[in-house]
């Protein structure tokens, strides 16, 4: 048990020979940083608006430099790989959960990524128990919840006016223990008073259909004309993406420069017209149906089946942030309504063609 | 939310019965409080879903484009006016091909100011209405228009559509022209020496993730294929470094000088809160003060960087 107002403390110390990066309100905005001299860091101000998949999976990361020498590029010098111990500090359960299935993507697929190994190994990541679950939160339609433990090194809830803090790992017990000389046991109130906020929190949330199985509804959807429907609104933006804390998908730059140039990794977003584009100029998936229609099934089809995770946590984010309000829920709801009729269909056509068989024979 | 009134939904429906146009594009509520949300009407039987009010902040405009050659029914505020207007006068539609249902507008609501002010998430203003004000209701409190509406809606002084078949109410009183504007937030930026002014443009840009929302919600941002997705040549890199931000920015505003609307959808669109409208205001001004020429005010006028006068000025040719 942490009192609230030793939280600086606590920020100190785990900034102690360690990057430190947890969310910061600086000038009105909520961001994940590494605290400057002045910087607050904000455990209570509501869920970030930007994921902290940044910390571990850098929008932009330089690959590698090559210098000119004559008349080619040459001087390759890779970049420094980042081993950096870091702690994630305020990490909503349902942002850690997004690590989960980040690991099996960049980890133990047939190609390990450096860089995101690297950091994943040297980050120790401090759950903060959602207190305010907000009308887009979903997390519950993954099995999961706002006292979610489940990718957590350190859990940390609420108590009234003191921090709650557990380990769930290995590695999180010995932070704890390293930690020891500030906490003092938890006491019976602030264990009831955990409770009733963690009773609270969960109350907030809205009722919600699971989102299990929905690999296999999605199943023979794939030309259904429901996706150029959903996507009728959408503008084509890559804010859902950016902001989503399980999109994953990046592009491979070069940067030239007149003597020189590095090469970097960023961001890409399947919503884009270039994600997709050959150099032939032909372009797979065309528009904005063939472009949700990957969206949604690679999140709930093709990552439950090749790496046993959804790509979504249901935290919200593209809900909120999404600027004509297109909501994932509902397309979720859309697929289960296109499916039911589908298979209703299906089944009386079954029907039709059995009394039609009966009559004919 | 509050639905159309019964005689606009007749008319619209009447339009698609009668095949005056294929689709209607208007507001429905959306799952996001105070937030509507774009809908695309086929079905005359569907008009019940259409609604009107000060959630109502998106520029239609924008997805008329993507129509091109097809009739189309669309409702536009004030600012969203000018924007077809910008695109009649560009070629990009056919008057005669367009429904327009035009709204008299006192400003649309925004739901993060709001959400600020009572200290709470966004999607959190679940029990929040809109009241005919233009404010906003919400957890017993009431919240006037003038702390509700964007900063752009309070600055406006022409609320009054430009283009429109059929009005949805009365008209409101209004100044008239960009020369009424103050354009206080643009003097601010030009009354700083140049690293002052640096260092806001940078500052402004730190925010940005390159999502490209901006664009993609401008109804003047139509190019089949934008200079940002071009890939031969590629004319920066899709990272967050300052030099692509900047790039990106400076280019996509000077491409719409002389032609911003001045609608702020992408002020709206942008989910990291760069007030783009800055920079495209200070192009606004210009405009006015160099050519005496608004964007969006009369479907026959050349755009000023089309054409050539011997009055233009030419202070800068040395």
């Amino acid at each position: 048990m942490l009192p609230k107002d030793r939280l600086n403390d606590l920020v100190a110390r785990l900034a102690s020979g360690r990057r430190l990066v947890a969310p910061v309100l600086r000038d009105g905005a909520l961001r994940w940083r590494v605290p400057e001299a002045g910087d607050e860091v904000a455990l209570e101000a509501g869920n970030t608006p930007d994921s902290p998949k940044a910390a571990l999976f850098p929008q932009t990361e330089g690959m590698m430099r090559f210098g000119r020498a004559r008349d080619r590029y040459a001087d390759v010098e890779a970049a420094a790989i980042d081993e950096t111990p870091t702690v994630l500090l305020g990490v909503r359960p349902c942002d850690a959960r997004s690590f989960l299935m980040l690991d099996r993507v960049f980890l133990e697929g047939p190609y390990r990524d450096v860089y995101y190994a690297a950091r994943r190994e040297n980050t120790l990541i401090i759950a903060l128990a959602c207190r305010r679950p907000r009308a887009s939160c979903f997390c519950h339609a993954f099995a999961s919840g706002p006292y979610d433990r489940s990718a957590a090194d350190l859990f940390m809830r609420d108590a009234g006016d003191a921090w709650l803090i557990e380990a769930v790992t290995d590695r999180g017990h010995d932070m704890l223990g390293s930690l020891g000389d500030m906490l003092t046991p938890a006491d019976e109130s602030h264990l009831a008073a955990a409770g009733e906020i963690e009773a609270r929190a969960v109350e907030r949330l809205r009722p919600i259909e699971p989102v299990a199985g929905i690999e296999d509804t999605l199943r023979g959807l794939f030309d259904s004309p429901m996706w150029a429907e959903i996507a009728e609104k959408c503008v084509a933006c890559g804010t859902c993406t950016y902001l989503c804390p399980e999109c994953h998908c990046f592009t491979i730059e070069d940067r030239l420069r007149a003597g020189d140039g590095e090469r970097v990794r960023t961001w890409d977003s399947c919503m884009y017209p270039t994600f997709t584009l050959h150099a032939s100029g032909h372009n797979p998936r065309p528009d904005g149906a063939a472009r949700w229609r990957q969206r949604t099934l690679h999140k709930f089809a093709y990552l439950p089946e090749n790496v046993g995770l959804y790509g979504c946590v249901g935290c919200g984010r593209c809900v909120q942030a999404c600027p004509v309000r297109l909501d994932i829920r509902d397309v979720l709801r859309r697929v289960r309504e296109v499916a039911s009729a589908v298979s209703a269909g299906a089944a009386a056509a079954a029907e039709a063609a059995a009394d039609t068989g009966g009559a004919s024979s | 939310m509050t639905p159309l009134p019964e005689t606009l939904r007749h008319t619209i429906a009447g339009w698609l019965e009668a095949g005056e146009i294929e689709l209607f594009i208007g507001y429905e509520a959306g799952a996001v409080p105070l937030r509507a949300t774009p809908v695309f009407i086929r079905d005359a039987a569907d008009v019940e879903r259409l609604i009107w009010d000060a959630t109502c902040e998106n520029n239609l405009v924008a997805f008329l484009p993507k129509y091109r050659g097809k009739k189309v029914g669309i409702m536009v505020k004030g600012c969203d006016a000018r924007a077809v207007v910008g695109l009649l006068q560009e070629g990009q539609v056919i008057r005669e091909n367009l429904r327009i249902v035009g709204v008299p507008c006192g400003g649309v609501v925004d739901a993060r100011k709001v959400a600020a002010r009572l200290g709470v998430a966004v999607e959190d203003l679940d029990d929040a209405a809109v009241t005919a004000d233009g404010g906003v209701e919400a957890g017993g409190e009431g919240i006037p228009a003038g702390e509700a509406l964007f900063d752009l809606c309070l600055a406006c002084d022409r609320h009054n559509p430009n283009v429109y078949d059929v009005l949805l109410g009365d008209l409101l009183p209004e100044g008239g022209s960009a020369a009424a504007e103050d354009f206080a937030h643009v003097r601010a930026i030009e009354a700083l020496d140049d690293d002052e002014r640096w260092a806001a443009f940078n500052a402004e840009l730190a925010r940005c993730n390159l999502c490209y929302a901006c664009r993609n919600a401008c109804p003047l941002c139509y190019c089949n294929t934008c200079f940002a997705d071009r890939t031969m040549p590629r004319w920066f890199n899709q990272t967050v470094g300052p030099e692509d931000l900047q790039f990106y920015q400076v280019i996509r505003t000077f491409h719409l000088a002389g032609r911003c609307v001045g609608c702020g959808a992408c002020t709206r669109a942008c989910p990291q809160g760069v007030n783009l409208r800055l920079f495209l205001d200070k192009l606004r001004l210009d405009t006015h003060d160099l050519f005496g020429y608004e964007a969006g005010t009369d479907a026959a006028a050349h755009p000023p960087l089309t054409t050539y006068s011997p009055d233009d000025p030419d202070d800068f040719v040395l």
